[in-house]
C-alpha cells in the first residue's frame, strides 16, 4: 500500500468515486496507520460504496459483516458445525473410523468461519465491511475490541488466531445509537455529509451515462434546495439523486419541469407523508423555479 | 514547538467536552508527516479524522480551529477583545463590592451576581443602591437580623433583571485560571453563536427559524433516546440458549438424536417511563421546548406515560398526543387550567401518588422537565425520597442554566434523591442522550 494521498484520490476517481480532499485523506490515514475507518453519515450518502471502491482500487476480496439487532459472535466469528460434530461421534460408536478424540472435533475441519475470522484468515489484505455498527448490541461492540485493535481472535478451544495480513477495515454508522468510547477510540473517524452541487453535479455525471449538463445541473441544484428548504423524515441523498437522474433519464428528459418532477417524487422521497408535505409546503414548480434561478 | 502546541489544541478541544485520549493524540502525532503542514487545510483535515469521534463535535471542533491556528493579526484581535472584557468584569466586580453594602458590611453574593449588577444599567443600580441605603437607615432595625432579609430582597432583584436583560450576561465559559486558554474557550463560544449553532443557544431564546431547526434537532435526539432505551434491555450475554423441549420435539424425526438445535433468547422489555412536566409560570418561556420534547418523545417511546403539573397534575392521554398535530398539542397544554401557576411539586407529586398509583412501579424511570422553582422545597424533598423508592430511577432536566444552578437552593435539595442534568440547550440535551441513563 504503498500509495501517496494524490495516488489514492486518482486511484479512487478511477473507479467512479467523486471525493474530496478530506476524505482521501482520512482513508490515507487509517491506511497507514493500519486502523479501522468509523465511517458516519446520512444512509445513502456512499458509506458502504466507500468499502466496495477499496476493494476494488486495491484489487481485493471485500468480507461484509452486514450488523442488526441480537447479532453475536456465532454469525459474526465463528461456529462449530454441530451436525457434523454429531455425525462424526455417531460414526465413532458404530466404530466406522478410529477412536475419537476430543482435539479430533473441534478442529479446523468442524470450524465455520463467519465474516470476521474469514478476514483475518484470508491469505491476502482483504478489506473488512463492518456496515451498521450502530444497529448491534453494545455487548457485540465490546466483543469487537479485540479485533479491531489487535487484529487477532481467541477461540478457546483453537486458542487465538492473528491476522496474516491485516485487512482494511471499514465501520459504518447511521448514529442511531451512540457507539461506545472503546470502540471510537480504535478508529479514524470521518464523516460524510451531503456533498455541494458542484460535487453531487460531478458524481451524477460520473454514475449516469449520457445524462446532459444541464439536466444534472438541474438535479443536483433542486435536490440541494430540497436538503435545505425540506423538512422530510427522510431526506433525499445520494443514492436517490442518482435513482432520480437515471428515472430521468429514462424518461428521455432533457430538462426538468414541475410535472416531471411530480410524477418522479416517489423516487426522491421514501415515504408519502413526505410527498405530500413537499406537494403542499413547497411544490415542484417553485422548487424549480428558485433552484434553478440561482 | 509543534508538539506543545497540539497538545494546548488538545487540552482546548477537552476543556470543550471532547473526550480525547493519548491514543487520539499518538494517531494525530504520528501523521502529521503524511500532510503537508504548510497547509492549514489538510492539517484541519487530518485533527478532525484523528482527534474527533462525533458528528455532533464537528463544529465545536471547527471553531476551536479557527481560535487556535487563527493568523497573527486575528489572533491579536482576540487578544485585545479579551482584555477589554476582563477589564469590563473587574470594574462590574468592583463596582458591585463599592455599591452593594448594608449597613457598612458587603452584601453576600456570588461573583456572577455581582458582575451581573455592574453591568446592570445605571438608573436600575441606583434603584438597588437606593434600596440599600434606605434600608441602612431605616428605624427600630437590629442589622444582624436584618441583614439576610435584604440579601435575599437584592437576590431577588438581580432574578428579575436577568429575566428582563438576559442579554447582558456574559457569554458563559468555565474558567480554567490559564488566561490563554480561557480567551480561546470565549473565542471558540462566541464563534460557535455566531454561526448560528443554535445548540448552544438558551432554549428559551430561540427565534422561529431557529426554531424549526431546534424541531429537526430535537426529534433526531428523540428517536436517539428511544433507541437506548431499547438496546439496554436486548439480549443478554447468554443470548442463545438451547430449547430443550423444542430440540427435542423437533428432532424427533431423526430418531431423538439431537441434529437440529433449537435455540431461545431473552425478550427485550422496554422499560416504562413515566414523564412529568412542569408547565408553571416560571417554566412558560421554556414551553416550545418542553412541548417539543414531549411530543417527540411521545412518538418514538410506545410505553411513556406523560403527565403536565404546576400546582396540581393532569395526565395527557397518548391518543390525543400521538394522534393529534402540534398545533394541537400546544393548544391542549395552553388551554389547560394548570397551565402558568404557580410551582408545587410537592402537592403535584402527592396527586400523583393517590391518582395514579399504577404508574409507579420498579420497572418505571421518572424524568421531571422542571427549574426545580417550588413552594415547599424542605417537603418535596420527602415526597421524592418516597417516590425514589417506588420507581427505578428518578431523571431530572434542569432547563436553568448551571451556573444560575447555585443560586436555588432546591437545585442541591433535588439533586440527592435524582439525577439531575442541565437542559438549558439543545448540546446539554444531547450530552444526556450519549449517557447511559436508562
Amino acid at each position: 500500500m504503498n500509495l501517496s494521498v494524490v495516488d489514492l484520490r486518482r486511484a479512487m476517481e478511477a473507479t467512479g468515486y467523486i471525493c474530496d480532499g478530506n476524505l482521501v485523506l482520512s482513508v490515507f490515514i487509517a491506511l497507514n496507520l493500519e486502523k479501522p475507518l468509523l465511517v458516519t453519515g446520512a444512509p445513502g450518502v456512499g458509506k458502504t460504496e466507500l468499502a466496495k471502491i477499496l476493494a476494488d482500487v486495491f484489487n481485493t476480496d471485500l468480507i461484509r459483516l452486514q450488523c442488526y439487532e441480537g447479532l453475536d459472535e456465532q454469525k459474526a466469528l465463528y461456529e462449530w458445525n454441530y451436525q457434523k460434530q454429531l455425525m462424526q461421534i455417531q460414526l465413532s460408536r458404530k466404530g466406522e473410523t478410529c477412536s475419537l478424540q476430543k482435539e479430533d472435533l473441534f478442529s479446523g475441519e468442524f470450524l465455520l468461519e463467519r465474516p470476521l475470522l474469514k478476514a483475518i484468515r484470508q491469505p491476502k489484505k482483504v478489506v473488512l465491511l463492518i456496515d451498521e455498527i450502530d444497529k448491534t448490541d453494545e455487548e457485540f461492540e465490546a466483543f469487537l475490541f479485540e479485533l479491531l485493535s489487535d487484529f487477532q481472535v481467541s477461540i478457546p478451544e483453537l486458542g487465538t488466531i492473528r491476522a496474516n495480513f491485516k485487512p482494511i477495515v471499514i465501520l459504518t454508522s447511521n448514529a442511531e445509537r451512540e457507539l461506545s468510547d472503546g470502540l471510537k477510540r480504535r478508529c479514524i473517524f470521518l464523516n460524510i455529509g451531503f456533498p455541494s452541487i458542484e460535487k453531487e453535479f460531478a458524481i451524477i455525471k460520473a454514475k449516469v451515462p449520457g445524462v446532459t449538463d444541464k439536466l444534472a445541473l438541474q438535479v443536483a441544484a433542486v435536490v440541494n434546495s430540497i436538503r435545505k428548504q425540506f423538512e422530510a423524515k427522510k431526506l433525499p441523498s445520494i443514492s436517490e439523486t442518482l435513482d432520480w437522474a437515471n428515472t430521468l433519464q429514462l424518461l428521455n428528459t432533457q430538462e426538468l419541469s414541475g410535472e416531471v418532477m411530480d410524477k418522479t417524487l416517489n423516487i426522491l422521497f421514501k415515504d408519502q407523508e413526505d410527498i405530500d408535505s413537499f406537494k403542499n409546503k413547497i411544490g415542484s414548480h417553485k422548487i424549480i423555479e428558485k433552484s434553478c434561478s440561482q | 514547538m509543534f508538539a506543545v502546541n497540539l497538545y494546548r489544541f488538545i487540552l482546548l478541544l477537552r476543556h470543550l467536552g471532547l473526550k480525547i485520549s493519548y491514543s487520539e493524540l499518538e494517531d494525530c502525532y504520528k501523521s502529521l508527516n503524511s500532510i503537508n503542514l504548510s497547509s492549514k487545510q489538510e492539517l484541519m483535515w487530518l485533527m478532525q479524522a484523528t482527534l474527533v469521534k462525533r458528528e455532533q463535535e464537528l463544529p465545536l471542533f471547527k471553531a476551536a480551529f479557527d481560535s487556535f491556528f487563527s493568523d497573527l493579526s486575528e489572533r491579536a484581535k482576540m487578544s485585545e477583545e479579551w482584555q477589554v472584557l476582563q477589564e469590563k468584569m473587574d470594574n462590574a466586580l468592583k463596582k458591585a463590592q463599592a455599591d452593594l453594602v448594608f449597613d457598612e458590611q458587603p452584601i453576600e453574593l456570588a461573583d456572577e451576581e455581582k458582575v451581573f449588577y455592574g453591568q446592570l444599567p445605571n438608573d436600575v443600580q441606583e434603584k438597588i443602591k437606593k434600596f440599600l441605603h434606605e434600608s441602612t437607615h431605616g428605624k427600630h432595625m437590629h442589622p444582624e437580623k436584618f441583614k439576610p432579609v435584604i440579601e435575599d430582597l437584592v437576590k431577588g432583584h438581580l432574578k428579575y433583571w436577568q429575566k428582563q436583560l438576559p442579554n447582558i450576561l456574559p457569554r458563559e465559559i468555565e474558567c480554567t485560571g490559564d488566561s490563554f486558554m480561557d480567551q480561546m474557550l470565549y473565542n471558540t463560544r462566541g464563534q460557535l453563536i455566531e454561526k448560528g449553532l443554535i445548540s448552544l443557544k438558551d432554549l428559551k431564546g430561540l427565534n422561529s427559524e431557529e426554531l424549526t431547526e431546534a424541531k429537526k434537532l430535537l426529534k433526531k435526539l428523540a428517536k436517539r433516546f428511544a433507541t437506548r432505551i431499547s438496546r439496554r434491555y436486548s439480549v443478554s450475554k447468554k443470548a442463545r440458549l438451547v430449547d430443550i423441549r423444542k430440540t427435542i420435539r423437533g428432532n424427533i424425526g431423526y430418531g431423538g438424536i439431537p441434529l437440529q438445535l433449537k435455540y431461545r433468547k431473552r425478550r427485550i422489555i422496554k422499560p416504562s417511563i413515566l414523564l412529568l412536566v412542569d408547565i408553571s409560570g416560571s417554566m412558560i418561556k421554556y414551553s416550545a421546548f418542553v412541548i417539543q420534547f414531549i411530543y417527540y418523545l411521545s412518538e418514538v417511546v410506545s410505553k411513556i406515560d406523560t403527565f403536565i403539573f404546576s400546582e396540581t397534575a393532569d395526565k395527557l392521554s397518548a391518543h390525543q398526543i400521538k394522534h393529534g398535530d402540534m398545533t394541537k398539542l400546544i393548544e391542549m397544554i395552553e388551554n389547560n387550567p394548570i397551565w402558568g401557576e404557580g410551582t408545587d411539586i410537592y402537592h403535584a407529586l402527592g396527586f400523583l401518588q393517590n391518582n395514579h398509583k399504577d404508574v409507579f412501579t420498579q420497572k418505571t424511570f421518572v424524568i421531571i422537565v422542571s427549574d426545580t422553582k417550588t413552594i415547599k422545597p424542605r417537603e418535596t424533598v420527602k415526597k421524592l425520597a418516597q417516590l425514589k423508592s417506588k420507581v427505578k430511577k428518578i431523571i431530572w432536566l434542569n432547563p436553568l442554566p448551571v451556573f444560575q444552578w447555585k443560586l436555588h437552593s432546591s437545585v442541591d435539595l433535588f439533586k440527592e434523591h435524582s439525577e439531575m442534568f442541565p437542559c438549558n440547550t439543545l448540546a446539554d440535551l444531547e450530552n444526556i442522550t450519549t449517557k447511559n441513563l436508562i
